[in-house]
């Protein structure tokens, strides 16, 4: 009998560690219905603003759906992608198809730049770069510094050097203009300059179960002074291109009392993305977290308005002028 | 051995008396023995928080421990560390880091010349901390760190066959009944992506398996004191909030019990 005991538990292990595709799941069949089906439910158990923007997500199915099958090319396929992407209205959405991008651009595409990189050469002195910064002298009081984005992959040291440079003026401007945002960790890094004290500049809640209103608990998004501190008055220049990490940036400064936002409206997207994996290969990315301001107000989709709302007129954009950098320069040096 | 809806008070209750009273009957000799090995296995994982691919790995294992053993009772403190990187077929990958820390507390129910067996129960902390990178469009994305942290209630049942002096196969498994799981979420990163995304208790049922850890050992005494010992252990972890989450491992370490 106790030979036994031996013989069954090795069977039961070895019945139980064959079984590897049926513990641990196999990987996804590859065909147009099981892409198409991977992506709406995956949306529907994890995006985070359905509720928010009043979506029906589940007759995107309906319409959708019906039209898939297994002869669906995968142009086709992406044409119907195309269309639930428009639906959501999100920067934060987008799939990876090879070389090509599905992309929703309606919270830019609508409204004037407000921007254009090659004016600035008329305004700054001694304009160097630094890795990704571009800085240089308004005056002798005021310096500049252009972040072009805050990329997780971006060396943010470059940016504390920078700010060395800058340590002599009385006043900076920080022109993040068309910043399509990266990574909260650098956008937090450059506005601890211009904190004396640890401030709650906005809450995020996590989007946590099946029900499109399952959330975390709202959790406080704090900002803290920096190693340095730049102790000046700073302006924020912002356009409706500057968007996720950038309208971090945006939130985290406006309650410093150092610092004026000035500008044009933000993109107005605060979902934190996470990226994802289609059985084709194609990926794609979806807002997983929902953010506010300090006072629970949403920005997703309306962005923040600046403090000092400034555009570039057409007969200034024709002339090379830049009036947002001008109004800001204007209000730096108290005229 | 399961109830559909077993009560947690009072199983730890069982647990905690039967552990009382077994410490009350010990007068008997006790034997201490360190163990230390290495080891090397297949680990999958699938994590559908985040892709609906399987990653695969061939992981190394380190396990240390310390064994205390009474006639009627024997306990073991035993820690498991690993360290790999499962790869998906889209060669998207995640590096990680699992470790496991392991008491179990077993008595002796049957006994024969050759046989002894136990039963008991198992505590600790299962931990895993990943960092997943998606290979988009070209690019590899990294997410931030992630990962779980387990605190499982195990039911656990071991045999010790001794075919011939010396020689020594012992089996051994345990099946969690319940959980306590603390699970944060992947996103790009940011500072405030680590955390407290789901944490909640879980029990087991006939239906839904939540893991179970199997060994079968056997051990060579080559020195008074020092036994050699081959064991292959499989491990199971699944976990359905808010998506499924699935672990397998199984490897195969060697390594070295002293008699201390």
């Amino acid at each position: 009998m106790r030979h036994w005991i031996f013989v069954v538990y090795l069977l039961t292990l070895a019945l139980l560690v064959g079984c590897k595709d049926a513990l641990v799941g196999t990987d996804p069949s590859d065909d147009p219905v099981s892409n198409f089906d991977e992506f709406w439910t995956r949306m529907d158990q994890m995006y985070s603003f359905f509720e928010y923007k009043d979506l029906d997500w589940d007759s995107v199915y309906t319409v959708h759906r019906p039209t898939i099958h297994d002869q669906t090319s995968n142009a086709e396929l992406l044409e119907v992608f195309d269309e639930m992407v428009q639906t959501l209205r999100d920067g934060h959405v987008n799939i990876f198809a090879g070389t090509q991008t599905l992309s929703y651009t309606g919270w830019y595409d609508q409204v004037p730049a407000n921007f254009d990189i090659n004016d600035l050469s008329g305004y700054l002195q001694h304009r160097k770069h630094l890795d990704n910064f571009l800085y240089g002298d308004i005056s002798d009081e005021i310096g500049y510094v252009y972040i072009e984005s805050f990329s997780g992959s971006i060396d943010f040291s470059s940016f504390d050097t920078v700010m060395r440079l800058m340590s002599n003026k009385q006043a900076l401007i920080i022109d993040i203009r068309d910043n399509g945002g990266g990574s909260d960790l650098n956008s937090d890094h450059v506005a601890s300059y211009f904190h004396d004290t640890t401030r709650v500049y906005g809450y995020v809640r996590w989007r946590n179960g099946p029900d499109h209103d399952d959330f975390t608990d709202w959790r406080a998004k704090k900002i803290k002074p920096g190693k340095s501190r730049f102790l000046g008055q700073a302006v924020v220049l912002t356009n409706r291109r500057v968007f996720s990490s950038a309208e971090n940036f945006v939130l985290a400064m406006r309650y410093s009392p150092q610092v004026t936002i000035m500008g044009d409206t933000t993109g107005g997207g605060s979902g934190n993305p996470i990226y994802q994996e289609l059985p084709n290969g194609w990926t794609y990315r979806l807002s997983r977290w929902q953010q506010v301001d300090r006072n629970y107000r949403f920005y997703e989709q309306r962005g923040l308005i600046p403090d000092e709302v400034v555009w570039i007129n057409s007969q200034h954009a024709q002339q090379d002028r830049d009036t947002i950098l001008e109004q800001a320069v204007d209000k730096l040096s108290g005229s | 051995m399961f109830r559909r809806y077993p009560n947690p008070i009072q199983l730890i209750l069982i647990i905690v008396l039967g552990a009382l009273t077994a410490s009350v009957i010990q007068a008997q000799p006790i034997q201490r023995s360190m163990n230390i090995a290495w080891g090397s296995g297949f680990y999958a994982e699938k994590d559908q928080l985040i892709s609906p691919f399987r990653y695969e790995d061939q992981s190394m294992l380190v396990n240390l421990g310390y064994t205390q053993q009474r006639p009627d009772k024997v306990t073991s403190l035993q820690v498991f560390y690993a360290l790999g990187s499962a790869t998906a077929a889209t060669n998207s990958y995640r590096d990680y880091h699992r470790i496991s820390l392991q008491h179990r507390i077993q008595y002796l129910v049957w006994q024969d010349p050759h046989w002894n067996i136990y039963l008991g129960g198992r505590s600790g902390v299962e931990a895993l901390l990943t960092q997943p990178v998606i290979n988009s469009h070209g690019l590899e994305v990294p997410l931030n760190k992630s990962g779980y942290f387990r605190l499982p209630l195990s039911l656990s049942a071991g045999a010790d066959w001794e075919p011939q002096k010396g020689h020594q196969i012992h089996l051994q498994s345990d099946l969690p009944l319940i959980s306590y799981i603390i699970r944060s979420d992947y996103a790009l990163v940011a500072p405030q992506t680590f955390g407290e995304l789901l944490s909640r208790g879980t029990l087991a049922s006939w239906n839904r398996l939540q893991g179970f850890n199997n060994e079968v050992s056997y051990s060579f005494q080559f020195a008074t004191r020092t036994r050699l010992r081959v064991t292959y252990r499989a491990h199971f972890l699944r976990y359905d909030q808010p998506l499924p989450i699935k672990e397998l491992s199984q490897s195969l370490i060697f390594g070295l019990e002293i008699t201390i």
